[in-house]
C-alpha cells in the first residue's frame, strides 16, 4: 500500500477521492471567513474614506505606468519583429482562492477551490501579486493541491533578471528561502539580485518573478556558492492566486 | 442487542471523527504546525479504549485512508499509523483501563510518538526529511490534550449511556 510512493497507479482514484476532502476544507475555513465579513461590515466611515484614497492614488501611480506600458510593449513588438523572434503571447489566468492549507508540517502545499471541470491541470503554474509561487500537483474535479515553491521536493529554473545566469531554485521547507544549486564560485550572482523564471523546465512561463537573492556565502574550499533567495510571492498570507493557462500548454 | 439501539454510538463516533477531522485541517501557521495534535488518531484511540470488542482494524484502515486522501499523505500511511497504534491500544486497554488519567496521557504520548515515527518514515522515503527529534512534537501535544479530550468524551458518552466493553 505504501507503493503509492514510488508509482501512480493510485493516482486517479487519489484525485478523485479527494473531492470529498472539499467540504471539509471549506467549513475549517468557516472561522476565517466570519472573521473577514466581521472586518468588512463593522469599519468606519473615516477608515473606508482613507482605504479609497490611498486606492485611488495607487490607481493614478499604475496608470501612469500603463501610458508608457503600451508604447513600450508596440515598440517592443517592432524590435521582436526585426529580429524575427516570435511574438510574446498574453497569458490566460483564472483566479482561484484558496480554501486551505495542508496540516503536514513538513509539506507546503495549498488546497484552491478550483478543480479539473475549470480548466485546471496538473503541472499548472499557481501566480500571486507579487510573483510564482507554485505548480498544481492534483487536479480534482472540483479542487486542486498546489505545491509551493519552497516545498523541499520542488525545484524550478530561473534566471538572473540583470545578466541572465541560469540557475535551478530549489525549497528548503523553510517558507521564506530557496536555495540556488549548484552555482560555481566564480559566477556573478549578488546579494539583491532578481530571480525570474526562465521558462527552461517547459512547465513554468518565462519572465514571472521569482526571488530576490538575499545571502551569497563563496567558500573558497566548497566547489559552489552557497546562495539563498527570498520568494516574491506571499507564500504564508496569500488568498486569491492565479492560475496560469500558457498559451502553448492549451494548445497542446 | 439491536441495531436501533447501537444508533447513537454510531452517531456519537462518526460525529467525534468528523469533528477530530476539522480540527486536524484547520489552518494554522506554518510554525506553530508541528505542535498540532493528531486529532484523529486520538479520537481512534480513544474508541478503541472504550469500545475494544467492537473494534474493526478494517474500519480503522478505511478511515486511515480516508485520511490520507483528506490530507494528501501517500495512500496508505495514515492508515498504517493507525493500525499499528490501535492493535497496541488493542494490545493494552485492559491495564490501560486502570490507570490515572496523567498516566494514560503518558501512555498515549508512547502511542503517538511510535505513529509520528511511523508516519516520518514514510514521508522520508517520499524525500521529506525531519531533523532531529522534531517529530516527537505532535507527540506531546497529543499526550497534553489527551486528559481534556478523554474527559470531554467521557461526558458525552456517559450522557448518550455508552457503557465500556470489558
Amino acid at each position: 500500500m505504501l507503493l503509492s510512493l514510488f508509482t501512480d497507479v493510485l493516482d486517479k482514484p487519489r484525485s478523485q477521492l479527494a473531492d470529498f476532502a472539499k467540504p471539509l476544507y471549506q467549513v475549517a475555513d468557516w472561522p476565517r471567513r466570519i472573521n473577514e465579513w466581521r472586518q468588512q461590515t463593522f469599519v468606519s466611515h473615516g477608515d473606508l474614506l482613507q482605504e479609497n484614497q490611498r486606492l485611488q492614488t495607487e490607481l493614478l501611480i499604475h496608470q501612469r505606468k500603463l501610458q508608457q506600458l503600451a508604447s513600450l510593449s508596440a515598440e517592443n513588438v517592432r524590435l521582436r519583429q526585426l529580429l524575427n523572434a516570435t511574438e510574446l503571447l498574453e497569458d490566460d489566468v483564472l483566479v482561484a482562492e484558496l480554501i486551505g492549507v495542508s496540516p503536514n508540517p513538513l509539506s507546503h502545499t495549498l488546497i484552491l477551490n478550483r478543480g479539473a471541470h475549470d480548466g485546471v491541470f496538473t503541472g499548472q503554474p499557481v501566480l500571486d501579486a507579487k510573483g510564482l509561487l507554485g505548480q498544481v500537483t492534483e487536479a480534482s474535479p472540483n479542487s486542486a493541491r498546489v505545491l509551493l515553491l519552497t516545498d523541499p521536493s520542488h525545484a524550478l529554473p530561473v534566471q538572473v533578471n540583470r545578466n541572465g545566469v541560469r540557475s535551478i531554485a530549489e525549497g528548503t521547507g523553510d517558507l521564506g528561502v530557496l536555495r540556488l544549486r549548484h552555482v560555481s564560485n566564480t559566477t556573478d550572482i549578488q546579494e539583491g539580485d532578481l530571480l525570474v523564471s526562465s521558462g527552461l523546465g517547459q512547465r513554468f512561463p518565462a519572465g514571472y518573478p521569482v526571488a530576490i537573492v538575499n545571502r551569497v556565502n563563496r567558500d573558497p574550499g566548497q566547489p559552489f556558492a552557497d546562495i539563498y533567495a527570498k520568494p516574491m510571492a506571499q507564500m504564508d498570507r496569500a488568498r486569491n492566486v492565479l492560475l496560469v493557462f500558457d498559451s502553448a500548454q492549451t494548445e497542446r | 442487542m439491536m441495531v436501533r439501539d447501537r444508533l447513537p454510538t454510531y452517531a456519537l463516533i462518526a460525529l467525534s471523527v468528523l469533528i477530530a477531522f476539522l480540527l486536524d485541517i484547520y489552518p494554522l501557521a506554518f510554525e506553530h504546525r508541528l505542535l498540532r495534535p493528531q486529532f484523529v488518531l486520538l479520537v481512534a484511540i480513544y474508541w478503541v479504549f472504550v469500545l475494544p470488542q467492537s473494534t474493526s482494524i478494517t474500519l480503522l484502515f478505511g478511515l486511515g485512508v480516508l485520511q490520507d486522501v483528506v490530507v494528501g499523505a501517500a495512500l496508505g500511511q495514515h492508515a498504517l499509523v493507525l493500525i499499528v497504534v490501535s492493535y497496541l491500544c488493542l494490545r493494552s486497554c485492559r491495564r490501560v483501563r486502570h490507570f490515572a488519567r496523567w498516566q494514560e496521557a503518558l501512555w498515549v504520548l508512547c502511542l503517538v510518538a511510535v505513529g509520528q515515527a511511523i508516519s516520518f518514515w514514510v514521508q522520508s522515503l517520499a524525500g521529506r526529511e525531519m531533523s532531529g527529534a522534531q517529530f516527537l512534537f505532535p507527540a506531546i501535544a497529543s499526550a497534553s490534550v489527551w486528559p481534556l479530550l478523554s474527559l470531554t468524551l467521557d461526558l458525552v458518552r456517559r450522557g448518550y449511556r455508552i457503557a465500556r466493553q470489558i
